[in-house]
């Protein structure tokens, strides 16, 4: 068991605590980079996509797994950065202008939600989302001369200056340099002021305020930083799959993304990133069940709802720190053997804690 | 010289007039209670002034400034910190966690400097850690600096809870029962505690307490509440006498 | 008098539609009166109801009245089962836990559905034995399925309100609604009260659900229409019975005017817009008071 000796209040705010979490960072990050020379084009594709989908995770987390505000509607933040960015390109904006564009217009939904809805309770934000998506939703239906309505667009390559993004390798690297900058400044915010509040926010709101929180401010900039990130994710989204619909950006994708962080593991950076492999891998693996239990195909739909369902329950039920949380205990299980007390883990009940503002 | 002063002040729930026509002064470095049996108003008082509830009339001055209209989250940072009655922590995070929160009052980096981690955020933190490590040295909570606070003992919370108002650098310091649920030994560390925050750190102290035992070691004056209204104001001895106060708790 | 005329047909069928979101904000409402948890699968809970209606008449055949009684014998079943092995476990975690476990019971019952032979992603009718038929009220003619669910509406309102006025029980949830603890100190079984809570949410969904049949056929995708319900009560202030009924009504005569007046498209949202334009200026809802939380 690896017990630092801290001699410095510097070494509980930096980003690697001590040197063996350093080493193991690296040796990722080794891995990271050697992974074109290694895995095959559909293989480079699926990390592409797991590393949209963890930009689009660490926005999601922010939001409800550290300010505990739940949303039913990111899809459309990510359909406001996806038709964004092909609407931009389309008119030829450059990517270095474009995609800083597409998640701005992403955030800015964002704020404009948040300054109607910020002064309702926690639960109410779900409902406002909800809505909001589905009349995000319907406007990228009818505005057809914008958005191609149900036919969608088409989304060409990314070009920077002479350099065209044309192999499955560069979109890779463009893509894990993009998530590594959101994981970045989202550590840098968590172990900040700003950090700090949100989740005071999620714990107990009335002491945050009493502490000098501003709720409502704290709850917009969190819901704008948060779409923004999945804006972002949806611009790449957009490049990723070269063609879009509004029927991509239903509330499917937005209980996608939700599922994404529970069973990630809320309230942790790890379980963005955990659980974006985890959905990039969860359709292969519902795939293979469906052919292990001969279902017929038609079922597609109602597997996928089912398993989405299910993992959703089965994780707030049994592990609600999610994968990471699961890994945490795994490892001290193993550092401390045979030490370990189930107890050391186990949830506080909260009785007589009301939310309840009416 | 008179650091807190409420004139007048009312509120009414639904036909109820929990606080009723409540005046009080407060002076500075004083620790002044407040005592009254249940559903008399206190908590509502500290509501008030805390700025949770509106008040119907009346007026909130703190250090010569009329707050009673102050949005509720610039309360803390004129200086007046309050615990609640029944913990109120960030029950996910750790003791260190708890108490650095307290500071956010005290410190405005900027979001770009935060977002980018720049020296000067890394500064500012590392001056909230120096503040937040006297407070847990003050409170003796080095044992469980970084643990969860969900998983404490009742009395422990407590006094993270008074650490995290603390740390918010208040002049004036509201308890709400801060010593329910806490056992004989643990309450006489509060009375000493509660002498040292006044006497060392100068901050003055208003608490509502049912134990007469510790109202009666560290209270300067007392005040007795009562269906909304002020019963009596004075020294300990004085109020324990009252025959008003009596007859109150006495359910007359 | 055409114009009049037409609008009157509007208000009529628009209200009908109004009366099942209200029945479905009246699920919502009753469980979070009594649990402070928004149930999202409720809309879900209505399209299972409805696909087991179709189930008892229209498969088994059994007469009308029959399988929607037992087609609400079921839900409540469902309901109460539901509670007992998914949400009692989760007593005393945050509301925020459950109501992710909520949606996810959603999701569960969709895909039941989907995968249940006979069932799928089909669309089926009731033939309720007044469909078809219009009844003539005061010049504005209505369609009778439309009709008889203005009709239950106000018959399962009235029982409601008398049951929740005038029997113990319904006292007890009551009490139950107001406090929790106080309501376990005086000896009520909470536990069993927040079950039976959430068996009467889901036996008044399973009844707008066959109601509806007629109007919507019954697909899977009914569910949504549960979702703006949650206008409908938010309009109401959610905690409060009358005013999910109100709330309900407004946005199904909304929906009806926005679908005759405004461009295509306008219909489908009208009840989203009409949700967040509250939010925004009334977050307490049209009729709810503020209350802050107790510390």
């Amino acid at each position: 068991m690896h017990v630092p000796m801290q001699t410095s209040y510097d070494e509980d705010i930096r980003l690697f605590r001590h040197r063996v979490a350093a080493l193991w960072y690296a040796l990722l990050a080794a891995a990271v980079l050697a992974a074109p020379a290694i895995l095959g084009d559909y293989h480079l594709l699926q990390l592409s996509l797991v590393a949209i989908y963890a930009i689009a995770g660490v926005g999601v987390m922010l939001l409800v797994g550290y300010a505990g505000q739940i949303s039913l509607g990111h899809a459309a933040f990510l359909a406001a950065g996806a038709y964004g960015e092909a609407i931009l390109r389309a008119e030829g904006w450059p990517f270095l202008l474009s995609l800083p564009a597409a998640g701005a217009a992403a955030g800015l939904l964002g704020l404009v939600l948040a300054l109607s809805t910020s002064r309702l309770a926690g639960l109410y934000l779900a409902i406002a989302t909800l809505a909001f998506a589905f009349i995000v939703e319907e406007v990228l239906t009818r505005w057809e001369t914008l958005t191609g309505g149900s036919f969608g667009l088409m989304v060409g390559r990314i070009t920077f200056g002479q350099v065209t993004i044309d192999a499955e390798w560069k979109f890779y690297y463009l893509a894990v340099g993009l998530l590594v900058l959101a994981l970045l400044g989202a550590l840098n915010l968590l172990r900040s002021r700003t950090g700090r509040a949100l989740t005071a926010i999620r714990d107990s709101e009335i002491s945050a305020q009493s502490l000098g929180v501003h709720p409502a401010r704290y709850k917009a900039l969190v819901l704008t930083i948060s779409a923004t990130l999945t804006g972002v994710a949806g611009a790449l989204y957009a490049h990723r799959i070269q063609f879009i619909t509004p029927d991509q950006f239903t509330i499917l994708m937005s209980v996608e993304l939700l599922v994404l962080v529970v069973v990630g593991g809320l309230g942790s950076l790890h379980g963005a990133v955990l659980g974006a492999i985890f959905i990039v891998v969860l359709p292969q693996i519902i795939v293979m069940l469906r052919d292990a239990f001969a279902i017929s195909s038609a079922y597609q739909a109602g597997l996928d709802a089912g398993v989405y369902g299910l993992l959703m329950v089965l994780f707030m039920l049994y592990e609600p720190r999610g994968l990471h949380g699961r890994w945490v205990k795994v490892k001290l299980y193993l550092d401390i053997f045979p030490y370990y007390r189930k107890a050391t883990f186990r949830r506080q009940r909260l009785f007589q804690k009301s939310e309840r503002l009416r | 010289m008179t650091l807190f002063e409420v004139r007048n002040l009312g509120r009414s729930f639904g036909g109820i007039q929990a606080v009723r026509d409540v005046s009080l002064s407060v002076a500075e470095g004083e620790i002044f209670s407040i005592i009254g049996p249940n559903g008399a108003g206190k908590t509502t008082l500290f509501n008030l002034v805390s700025r949770l509830y509106d008040a119907d009339s009346g007026q909130i001055v703190f250090a010569g400034r009329d707050i009673t209209r102050l949005a509720p989250h610039r309360v803390v940072e004129l200086g007046i910190a309050r615990t609640f009655q029944n913990i109120e922590l960030f029950e996910n995070s750790s003791v260190l966690h708890n108490l650095l929160v307290g500071r956010h009052c005290r410190a405005s980096t900027g979001f770009l400097s935060e977002l980018l981690f720049t020296q000067a955020n890394r500064r500012v933190e590392i001056e909230h850690r120096e503040k937040v490590e006297g407070i847990i040295e003050l409170l003796d909570l080095q044992a469980h600096r970084n643990a969860p606070v969900g998983g404490l003992a009742y009395g422990i919370r407590k006094v993270v809870e008074l650490g995290r108002a603390l740390a918010a650098e208040p002049r004036l310091i509201l308890l709400d029962e801060p010593s329910s649920g806490l056992n004989a030994e643990e309450t006489e560390d509060l009375a000493f505690w509660i002498q040292d925050i006044r006497d060392d750190l100068g901050i003055t102290v208003m608490m509502i307490e049912h134990d007469m035992g510790l109202v009666n070691m560290v209270s300067n004056r007392v005040l007795a509440l009562d269906r909304g209204q002020v019963l009596a104001v004075g020294k300990p001895a004085e109020i324990m006498e009252n025959p008003r106060v009596i007859n109150a708790y006495l359910g007359g | 008098m055409q114009g009049l005329n037409d609008f009157g047909q509007m208000l009529l069928s628009g209200a009908s539609i109004g009366c099942v979101y209200a029945i479905v904000a009246l699920g919502f409402v009753l469980i979070y009166k009594a649990s402070e948890v928004i149930n999202f699968a409720q809309g879900d809970l209505m399209m299972l109801g409805a696909f087991l209606g179709y189930t008892f008449i229209g498969v088994l055949g059994m007469p009308f009245l029959v399988g929607v009684g037992l087609a609400m014998l079921c839900m409540g079943l469902v309901g109460a089962a539901l509670d007992r092995v998914v949400l009692r476990p989760m007593v005393g975690q945050p509301v925020f836990a459950i109501v992710i476990i909520t949606i996810g019971i959603g999701f569960v019952i969709r895909s039941v559905v989907i995968v249940t032979p006979g069932w799928g992603t089909e669309t089926y009718t009731i033939a309720a034995p007044y469909a078809g038929g219009v009844s003539a009220l005061g010049g504005v003619t209505v369609g009778n399925e439309h009709l008889a669910i203005i009709i239950a509406a106000i018959v399962l309102i009235a029982a409601l309100y008398a049951f929740f006025r005038y029997t113990t029980l319904g006292l007890a949830m009551q009490a139950t609604s107001q406090s929790q603890l106080a309501a376990y100190h005086v000896g009520i079984p909470v536990k069993t009260i927040l079950s039976m809570i959430w068996a009467i949410s889901a036996a008044t969904a399973a009844l707008v659900g066959v109601l509806l049949a007629p109007v919507t056929f019954v697909h899977v995708n009914m569910g949504f229409i549960g979702l703006k319900a949650f206008p409908a009560a938010v309009l109401g202030g959610f905690g409060s019975i009358p005013g999910a009924i109100v709330g309900g009504l407004i946005i199904g005569i909304v929906e009806a005017l926005a679908g005759f007046y405004l461009p295509q498209g306008f219909k489908d949202v009208a009840a989203y817009v009409l949700l967040l334009v509250v939010l925004a200026l009334r977050p307490q809802g049209l009729f709810g008071q503020t209350a802050a939380k107790k510390v």
